[in-house]
């Protein structure tokens, strides 16, 4: 029953109208498989400029090759559009030169690099004009791997309401660095479940570069994220675990939001453990009166609003406002000048536990809102609102040492040290210990 | 307008009941993987002989949706409530018109709210009439009737075409798009058109499944396929448009005294009928309905079910009956491959309308 991968049914036809010829593929031979992690290999192999439609790709494990040609978009369009479950289609070493945004929503499709590292194959956005993302998907069981995506106008990588997906050996940037034009999130997984981010590095993302929004079950481990607004951040999703991370030179490191007016109302459960969280003291370059905008310069790791993260056995080095902060909607709220407006959405972190991080050189000059904390700030800062009724509370540790902590009592107190409390005793104690994300199986 | 062949066969089924059991005709020849209803392929679009689709108009229409210059305030474009973010709708209950605030998305305010919900624009060139209530028959009817409204766009069609006119890039691209021509209302609503028409939602996993590709669903969306068909959903969401052309009324939004399509025909039978929307995409469309009185997808399929059961139409389904039949909706229908282009820039040199894609979707 199954047709043949470049046969064109009654309704591709339309498509292939835009793409003005059927789907010209090509094979690469000299090109292999999985890749590395990154870097600046160059390919090898040389594509065969003439492109023709192969009966059978040659490339082991490929359904589907695509070379770069002069109509990029149109190629890589017309197979996804052809794609059938469970294809992998391999984009064949070279830059593609996107014009819009791609998509796919075919089920259990893998989409591969063809090259022998991730900088063989380049999708380059620079040309599009548009101010779309760069690469959609909409059906579950999908795996991106061994490529770089480049200049996106939007973001770079959506997944929006999917089972399974995973991003793999992959690098996202800008060639202008870290600017507010760039693309607000680089890798972006939303309202999905079962989502698995790894060897991913990301440069330059005007919001967070790697952004999970709105998941259940999220595992984001030994990612590179740098010149970025937020490095990583999860939001409003239930079950992540971050490690292994490297979050550097971005304005914030990790972020663990709750924010109001979302679909999903809560964020449980955010594992933050043995991540190199330093240095990150970039100017803030997010789109003005975005919710990131307001986060100051200098922040190793955020916590907003979540319930019960826990973070811990992280390094965290010469971020200059200061290591970890525990804040609640009321302090973005004076931060932003916005209502938190949401009456669905517990403004307050609950049973936050922190402990066993090793804090070196941060709070050494405060930036934005947090100058008016002295330098050095504390390694943990606490705003101290009342939390939920009945909920369990900030833990440090049932056993110390522990580190510099501060806790302003309340969000009308930061500015006014006078009024905040530096002592530790009421949170000795240890909280939720979480256990690790498994994710299922598509 | 005289419909394509296989349109008429699509939507063959004209006058039915609120209940709308009525099956589609059956196609002989189908050899795809088993489907719960008989096979109807796709049909094509067909452009009006007056109006012949180009590329040139393509892109020439592109540029006008988007363009702010075609509302009173400088500040509404077509996409201000047909986002391809937003399904192709605007996330709203109801429509913000000129004078507005904030990006399209929940988040946008105004003293200018539309009567009814903004239906979505995906596989309109495929609808033999347009609107809830079906008052306009082409798309190139269709186009200006937003400009003329004051809570919509507020822009007399003829002061729209001055304005254009003024503007030396559209010069060009209507000389490209209609040589000889001039640029008048009726140009730009046959660019405009020709645009729409490409905005086509024919790639979702139900079509990959019934090309031939077994695979394409996953399980839960098989079985939600066949509770579509065992709640009667397909009688009038039907196959392959997952819409049949049909005004019924179910309900929603009783407590209001919009009269809907019986405010076109004056007939009794279409007391607050309004069309059946495709479910295509209708993940990315809501809020639901023709008042956006219902704000998820979930809530919609529910209440639609429950309608069905008091009918007699459907049996009783479950919380995982009701999920699987919300998965083959959500995922199984969804296809944005033809998206439209947003336009960094337009040749007015306006903003184009911010669409909220900063905001987490």
């Amino acid at each position: 029953m199954r047709k043949s991968k470049l046969g064109i049914h009654s309704a591709a036809s339309i498509l292939l109208i835009a793409g003005g010829a059927a789907l010209s593929a090509a094979s690469c031979d000299d090109a292999t498989g999985t890749g590395g992690t990154g870097g600046t290999g160059s390919s090898t192999g040389s594509m065969n400029a003439a492109l023709e439609c192969p009966t059978a790709p040659k490339i082991a494990g490929c359904d589907v090759a695509i070379a770069p040609s002069a109509t990029d978009y149109e190629h890589i369009q017309t197979a996804f559009g052809n794609a059938h479950a469970g294809d992998t289609i391999c984009l064949c070493p070279g830059t593609f030169n996107m014009t819009r945004e791609v998509s796919l929503g075919v089920q259990n499709v893998t989409v591969r690099g063809a090259g022998a590292t991730l900088a063989d194959t380049i999708l380059d956005y620079a040309k599009q004009d548009s101010a779309d993302d760069g690469f959609a998907v909409s059906a579950g069981g999908f795996t991106v791997e061994n490529l770089t995506l480049k200049n996106t106008p939007g973001n770079g990588i959506v997944a929006t309401g999917v089972n399974g997906v995973t991003f793999r050996d992959l690098k996202v940037f800008w060639d202008a660095g870290s600017v507010t034009a760039n693309g607000a999130y680089a890798v972006y997984p939303v309202k999905s479940k079962n989502v698995l981010i790894e060897n991913v590095e990301v440069v330059g993302a005007a919001d967070a570069g790697i952004y999970v929004g709105q998941c259940e079950k999220a595992i984001v481990r030994n990612n590179k994220v740098h010149g970025c607004v937020a490095g990583i951040e999860s939001e409003n999703t239930t079950d992540m675990e971050v490690y292994g991370n490297e979050a550097y030179d971005n304005t914030a490191g990790i972020l663990v939001f709750v924010l109001p007016g979302l679909e999903r109302k809560e964020g449980l459960r955010t594992n933050v453990h043995d991540n190199d969280i330093h240095d990150n003291n970039r100017e803030n370059f997010a789109v003005p009166d975005t919710v990131v905008s307001y986060v100051p310069a200098g922040v190793g790791l955020l916590v907003l609003a979540a319930d019960q993260p826990e973070i811990h056995k992280n390094t965290i080095t010469n971020n200059e406002s200061l290591g970890i902060t525990v804040i609640s909607g009321t302090t973005l709220a004076l931060l932003s000048g916005n209502q938190w407006g949401d009456p669905m959405t517990d403004l307050y972190p609950n049973d936050v536990f922190i402990h066993g991080n090793t804090f070196t050189g941060n709070g050494k000059s405060p930036h934005g809102a947090l100058k008016a904390f002295m330098a050095p700030v504390e390694d943990i800062v606490f705003d101290g609102e009342e939390m939920s009724p009945g909920s369990d509370k900030l833990c440090l540790g049932a056993m110390g040492p522990y580190p510099t902590f501060r806790n302003t009592l309340g969000s009308a107190n930061i500015g006014d040290p006078t009024k905040n409390s530096t002592d530790t005793t009421p949170f000795q104690c240890d909280g939720t210990a979480l256990v690790p994300v498994v994710l299922d199986a598509p | 307008m005289k419909p394509a062949p296989l349109l008429a066969l699509a939507l063959g089924v004209a006058a039915c009941a609120p209940s709308c059991a009525t099956e589609p005709p059956p196609v002989s020849g189908y050899d795809g993987p088993p489907i719960p209803w008989a096979y109807s392929p796709f049909p094509k679009v067909v452009a009006p002989a007056k109006n012949p689709t180009t590329d040139a108009k393509i892109s020439l229409g592109n540029k006008l949706f988007y363009d702010p210059i075609l509302s009173g305030d400088k500040a509404v474009a077509c996409a201000t409530c047909h986002s391809e973010i937003w399904g192709m709708g605007d996330g709203l209950p109801l429509s913000i018109g000129v004078d507005g605030e904030g990006p399209t998305g929940p988040g946008r305010t105004g003293p200018n709210k539309t009567k009814r919900n903004a239906l979505t624009l995906w596989n309109a060139a495929l609808r033999r009439e347009l609107f809830w209530d079906g008052r306009a028959s082409t798309l190139e009817g269709q186009a200006l009737m937003p400009l003329e409204e004051a809570v919509e766009m507020n822009l007399e069609p003829a002061d729209a075409a001055a304005r254009v006119a003024a503007i030396p890039g559209y010069v060009t691209l209507f000389d490209a798009a209609f040589p000889g021509e001039a640029i008048s209302p009726e140009t730009i609503a046959k660019a405009i058109a020709a645009f729409e028409r490409t905005i086509l939602s024919y790639r979702s996993p139900y079509d990959h499944y019934v090309d031939g590709d077994a695979g394409a669903m996953t399980d839960e969306q098989l079985r939600g396929m066949q509770l579509f068909a065992d709640a009667g959903c397909n009688g009038c969401h039907t196959p392959p448009l997952f819409e049949n052309g049909a005004y019924v009324a179910r309900g929603a939004g009783a407590e209001q005294k919009d009269l809907g399509r019986e405010n076109i025909t004056g007939l009794a039978g279409d007391h607050r009928a309004f069309r059946v929307p495709t479910v295509r995409n209708a993940r990315e469309s809501g809020p639901y309905f023709h008042d956006g009185s219902v704000v998820t997808l979930d809530e919609a399929v529910a209440l639609e079910v429950d309608r069905q059961v008091a009918l007699g139409l459907s049996p009783e389904l479950d919380a995982a009956a009701l999920a699987d039949l919300t998965a083959f909706i959500n995922d199984g229908l969804m296809d944005s491959t033809h998206q439209p282009s947003r336009p960094l820039t337009v040749p007015s040199g306006l903003e184009v309308p911010k669409d909220g894609f900063r905001i987490p979707r």
